[in-house]
């Protein structure tokens, strides 16, 4: 046992700077990315993959760590994006400073309607979420100061910094990749944090983790909350990028379907789940979109329907368990190889 | 002021109230006939919650799916609805088999995170199937037969509605007469009781199962039926329907099938009467908002017992 420890202890040395090098030299290869890809439309499933990474982070917090299967996401989303849309048409204030109204609103918000639905278990939370979703899609479609259904066109402004406005795509890569990055060290760091370690217990069992003195509750808002601001700051990003918002395009039930089932594809309650989800279901999706949009409607959401049944009859842990059970095979292998030598 | 004047501002009241009692009975009434049908629908969706705790968030897709196999015979043979509808029922029954059997048997004990997504996943899967192969135009049936509108006592109630909410209480009957009186119809309510008893009285629960999913989509396509004749047939019209079941479901309380009916019919009066006296579009927003405080306020439903 002692040597196996050491052993364990000198492999965990080794293997550090050796995945902190892996890291860096992904970053290093994002941010060199739009050098390589040159095309405006790839360069928009790029963008796009990275704003639904930061999307499906943020919902993993409540529905992958906290367990609470929430559905309305796209009600946080709405704000950040009317907020600071709002805020830029009728008052000329830029988006830098709206989003973080909008994301400050956004957690108001959560915690009021969480004050609400927190209290409810599994299948009742998700379909008071998906509810949730729906009055809000139905009042801002008939709410004139929001721009009721025709929704709001942000005013063109010659390429600025102060209006989050550019011509071209890349200041846009940017941003998103810098919110993709800080979320997914936030997810991280919380990953190992007391907060990670309570919301497992509440997942596994609400009543088990009570009796221990976790105060399941606020644990649940708190991951609500975060999980509302972090997609209020997304939703901003997509209005000065989209340039144009309505309940029709960003109120939709799908894309709170979306944004989980990414998390879930990739793997529940895992940092690298919800990143390894985008980056296959988004441009998946989306050129199958483009390439086949003419032959067949909706063929990606077919695709996409398949996919989701697919994964949890398959692996229903997701690419994170199949990776995983990948390198635990290769590992095994070399491990028998080794316990053999030991034992002869 | 003259006598006159104020005899005939009086009967002008009198008149007002008569209106205003003859439009509240008139809203109550429609909002009746649409809720049986929600009622229906939401029947199917708490049969299966209350046997195996799965929520089925196809439900609606299955719904429309009805909606087109009545669509198609009418098309091909000039069928009105209500002559295809057995074959739909038999048609869905099959399906739901089908789904049991290939889908959800594998996802009995996977948790909860997973069922709901795979029934999202068939959602999806149906939905835009329909979209691939019907193209997302309105089709309508056009029937002549019992069409038009009834005249009784002041009120006006709509021929298609109400021979739609006479087939869905008739349904209603066939159901409880089945769970009542034939061997399947108890042995599937035993399995709901308590799956582990039934198993060792002899029950075979994996059949229940199954014969509950092709009841409940069997529910549905009675439902389809009656509505493909009012609505236009479209591959999201059961999106609504769908969530308008789970709101009815929530209402009553899961597992219950008085509770489902009795949401049902709550959900088609809120709508109904918010429709007519409140704002018109606030009609959906109240119809959840009473959803949203009901699972608050009760989580069990109003007559729920899990």
């Amino acid at each position: 046992m002692e040597v196996m420890g050491v052993a364990g202890i000198e492999e965990r040395l080794g293997e550090k700077p050796r995945k902190w090098a892996l890291y860096v030299a992904v970053l290093v290869f994002l941010i060199c990315l739009p050098l390589i890809v040159r095309g405006t439309y790839y360069r928009h499933i790029l963008i796009f993959t990275l704003m639904y990474i930061v999307l499906a982070q943020a919902w993993n917090l409540i529905g992958g760590y906290a367990g609470q299967i929430a559905l309305g996401n796209t009600v946080f989303f709405a704000i950040g994006a009317y907020t600071s849309s709002i805020l830029l048409e009728r008052a000329d204030l830029t988006p830098w400073v709206g989003m973080w109204v909008g994301a400050f609103l956004a957690v108001v918000v959560s915690l009021a309607l969480g004050f609400v639905v927190l209290h409810l278990r599994g299948h009742y939370f998700a379909m008071a979420t998906i509810a949730l979703g729906e009055i809000a899609r139905l009042s801002f479609s008939n709410w004139r100061f929001v721009g009721g259904a025709q929704g709001i066109s942000l005013p063109i402004h010659s390429p600025s910094l102060y209006y989050m406005q550019w011509a071209n795509k890349v200041p846009y890569y940017y941003i998103i990749l810098t919110m993709a990055v800080l979320v997914t060290l936030l997810v991280h760091r919380l990953h190992n944090s007391r907060f990670g370690f309570y919301a497992k217990a509440v997942k596994l069992d609400e009543v088990a983790a009570r009796n221990r003195g976790i105060n399941a509750f606020r644990l649940k808002q708190l991951a609500f909350a975060l999980n509302a601001f972090i997609t209020a700051l997304v939703g901003t990003f997509y209005a000065q990028y989209i340039m144009y918002i309505s309940p029709s395009s960003i109120l939709l039930l799908v894309m709170s379907i979306l944004i989980a089932v990414i998390a879930i594809v990739g793997g529940v309650g895992t940092v690298a789940g919800p990143i390894l989800g985008a980056v296959f279901i988004f441009p998946l999706t989306e050129f199958l979109r483009a390439e086949l949009g003419g032959l067949a409607m909706g063929l990606n959401y077919i695709l996409f329907g398949a996919a989701a049944i697919f994964v949890v009859l398959v692996e229903p842990f997701g690419f994170v368990a199949l990776v995983s059970r990948i390198r635990w095979s290769f590992v095994r292998r070399r491990g028998e190889v080794e316990l053999g030598g030991a034992e002869s | 002021m003259t006598p006159g004047l104020v005899a005939a501002g009086k009967s002008v009241r009198l008149l007002q109230q008569l209106w205003g009692t003859l439009m509240l009975a008139q809203s109550i009434v429609s909002g009746l006939l649409v809720g049986s049908v929600y009622a229906l629908i939401a029947v199917g969706l708490t049969l299966v919650w209350g046997i195996m705790e799965i929520v089925n968030f196809a439900h609606g897709s299955y719904l429309m799916l009805s909606m087109y196999i009545c669509y198609v015979f009418y098309l091909l043979a000039g069928f009105d609805p209500l002559l295809s509808m057995p074959i739909a029922i038999i048609i869905l029954f099959m399906l739901g088999i089908i789904t049991y059997k290939t889908i959800i048997s594998r996802i009995m004990q996977a948790p909860m995170l997973f069922q709901i997504f795979t029934t999202f996943g068939l959602m999806f899967l149906i939905n835009y199937a329909m979209f691939f192969i019907a193209k997302p135009t309105f089709r309508t049936v056009k029937i002549s037969f019992l069409d038009g509108v009834l005249k009784v006592g002041g009120l006006y109630l709509d021929n298609a509605m109400l021979v739609s909410s006479v087939v869905c209480t008739l349904a209603f009957i066939f159901l409880y007469a089945f769970l009542h009186l034939t061997k399947i119809g108890k042995g599937i309510r035993a399995t709901t009781d308590n799956p582990r008893a039934a198993l060792a009285l002899g029950v075979d629960v994996e059949k229940m199962y199954a014969y509950t999913w092709g009841i409940s989509l069997a529910l549905v396509a009675v439902a389809g039926s009656v509505l493909s004749r009012i609505l236009y047939t479209h591959p999201t019209v059961g999106d609504k329907f769908g969530l308008f079941a789970f709101v009815a479901v929530a209402l009553g309380g899961f597992g219950s099938i008085y509770g489902a009916i009795l949401g049902g019919l709550m959900i088609g009066l809120v709508g109904t009467v918010v429709g007519v006296y409140a704002i018109p579009w606030m009609k959906l927003p109240a119809v959840f908002a009473v959803f949203v405080l009901a699972l608050v306020i009760r989580p069990q439903g109003l007559l729920g017992w899990k």
